[in-house]
């Protein structure tokens, strides 16, 4: 299991002021890597993605980013890419995408996964 | 100088005024009966610029509260309202308001859970949801309904407070009884209430909070205990803003309300529409030659452990009316409060469930109530002792009210 990924504020901000808050908050970030969750990985056939952007809408964690593709359709193509740290393999662009261009593969192991952080 | 109107309004219609006066800006609600009026209402103000403020449309209670919530923390008064299995599917969320400190105030029009299913009046609904960590106000007309209202937004913002409240209106006996109710003017109500500001959780991307983060043993008792003390603090701070809203209104309110108790032989716990029977009948009695007295309880959580007890001191008779079931305990929620509060072993504390699900809580069956006390009062009562709930209204063939053809 991930550890507690928010702390409560533990150092004093710039003007070393605190103050007393209710309830539960934390106001120091550290985000757990969702990627670790992921037992399958969206694998986008760049090829065929139209750039239409409805898999970076949907997507859960945010993580999705339509990109030029200078090699691509004479410059004008666009591709999908994703933020391994934090893609969980929901699989939920695979489902939206209209292509049908993303296919959720098994999530390779070691150093296979060059990205997996 | 306050002005203040004279108009004909129902319940819902006086807590649509009070939220409007509030100035809420932004609104979640979904409606069911017998709420429907209030979110419909609040859409036609926010359509016809009477108000000026966001009306989300919700697919459910669950969502309504938790939109409340977010736009809440974001500095501004977020409005819903509901009823009964609508307030049930907001029981998680519920928590979540009050464990985050959100001082939402919500209208709750008190219709009984299901099943049987019911559109009719009964506290079973507010009752399930008394441990939530919301303040709970229970309303007898539509004059309070409106002004319970505008209290409560002064008590839940309060900084030593920071808890949700609901103001809780009988359905139908209130929600849809149109009575006078005198309404204050915009100018008298923002000097009552000031703008909203969100002084202990916001959402602000400038101030950045991750609010509502997983919270370790380490932290969660404390943080509950947060909350144990803006609970005793509000026994005290109440009072103050009742005294306050007096003082502008003219309108004197309490903890509780005691009608003929001082030298009452027998006095009878209510609580919502139901009060106002329960004193009219007693001052029916009360010509016949009998000694009876009323507590209407207005404010249920927290409950004014202390002030009841002084009222009740020396009583040796206390009946209570429950307007739900409490199955499975040893009588209803507000009998057992009662009963908690009094430790003096020489007052007998009888509970009386009536009016469930809609069922007319009449005159007669206060006075029935009364005489039953009364007896037990002068021993001249068969089984003065009798331990156990009576259910005073139900019919003698309750058991057998449904039958059905064999088809065999
Ligand atoms: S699998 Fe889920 S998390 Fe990963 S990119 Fe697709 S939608 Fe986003
Ligand atoms: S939804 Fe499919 S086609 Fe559209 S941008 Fe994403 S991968 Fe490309």
């Amino acid at each position: 299991m991930p550890g507690q990924p928010e702390k409560h504020m533990n150092k004093p901000g710039k003007n070393n002021k605190t103050r007393t808050v209710y309830g539960p908050v934390a106001t120091v970030f550290a985000s757990v890597n969702t990627g670790s969750w992921r037992i399958l990985r969206p694998g986008p056939d760049h090829s065929r993605c139209a750039g239409c952007g409805q898999c970076e809408t949907f997507c859960p964690t945010g993580v999705i980013e339509i990109i030029d593709d200078p090699a691509k359709e004479g410059g004008r193509g666009k591709v999908v890419e994703i933020d391994w740290a934090y893609c969980k393999g929901c699989g939920i662009c695979a489902d939206v995408c209209p292509k049908k261009c993303i296919r959720m593969v098994e999530e390779k192991k070691g150093n296979e996964n060059e990205e997996r952080n | 100088m306050k002005k203040e109107i004279r108009r004909m309004l129902d319940g819902n219609g006086a807590a649509t005024e009070a939220l409007k006066l509030a100035r809420v800006q932004v609104i979640s609600a979904y409606p069911i009966t017998p709420q429907s009026p209030i979110a419909e209402k609040l859409s036609e103000l926010v359509v016809s610029h009477k108000l000026e403020a966001r009306y989300i449309r919700v697919e459910s209670e669950h969502t309504a509260l938790s939109c409340a919530i977010g736009a809440q923390l974001t500095g501004v008064r977020a409005a819903t309202a509901t009823s009964s299995v609508g307030l049930a599917l907001m029981h998680e969320i519920l928590g979540v308001a009050s464990g985050c400190r959100v001082p939402i105030v919500m209208p709750v029009v008190n219709r009984a859970l299901v099943s049987p299913w019911s559109l009719w009046c009964d506290h079973q609904d507010a009752m399930a949801e008394r441990d939530s960590g919301w303040l709970q106000f229970y309303t007898e007309n539509v004059q309070e309904v409106m002004d319970f209202i505008l209290i409560a937004y002064n008590i839940a913002e309060h900084t030593e407070i920071l808890t949700p409240a609901m103001v809780c209106l009988d359905g139908f006996f209130l929600s849809h009884s149109t009575q006078p109710v005198m309404t204050p003017d915009q100018e008298t109500v923002d000097a009552f209430l000031p703008p909203y500001r969100s002084k202990n959780l916001f959402l602000d991307p400038k101030d950045p909070m991750f609010i509502n983060n997983l919270t370790s043993p380490d932290e969660f008792s404390e943080m509950r205990f947060q909350q144990k003390v803006a609970f005793e603090r509000a026994l005290d701070i109440i009072p103050e803003v009742q005294n306050h809203f007096a003082g502008i209104f003219g309108r004197q309110y309490g903890l509780l309300e005691a009608h003929e108790c001082e030298d009452a032989e027998v006095v009878l716990v209510t609580m919502g529409s139901m009060a106002g029977t329960a004193k009219y009948t007693a001052n029916m009695m009360r010509k016949a030659g009998h000694k009876v007295g009323v507590i209407k309880i207005s404010v249920f959580r927290p409950f004014p452990v202390a002030q009841l007890a002084g009222l009740l001191k020396g009583k040796k008779v206390v009946g209570v009316i429950d307007r739900s079931a409490g199955l499975g305990a040893q009588g209803g929620p507000l009998w057992l409060e009662v009963k908690a509060a009094l430790p003096d072993n020489d007052t007998r504390v009888f509970d009386y469930v009536a009016g469930l699900g809609g069922r007319d809580i009449t005159e007669k069956t206060i006075e029935t109530i009364f005489t039953g006390l009364l007896q037990k009062v002068n021993k001249k009562d068969a089984n003065p002792d009798a331990p156990g709930v009576c259910w005073i209204d139900t019919h003698p063939d309750a058991m057998s009210v449904r039958e059905v053809i064999v088809n065999d």
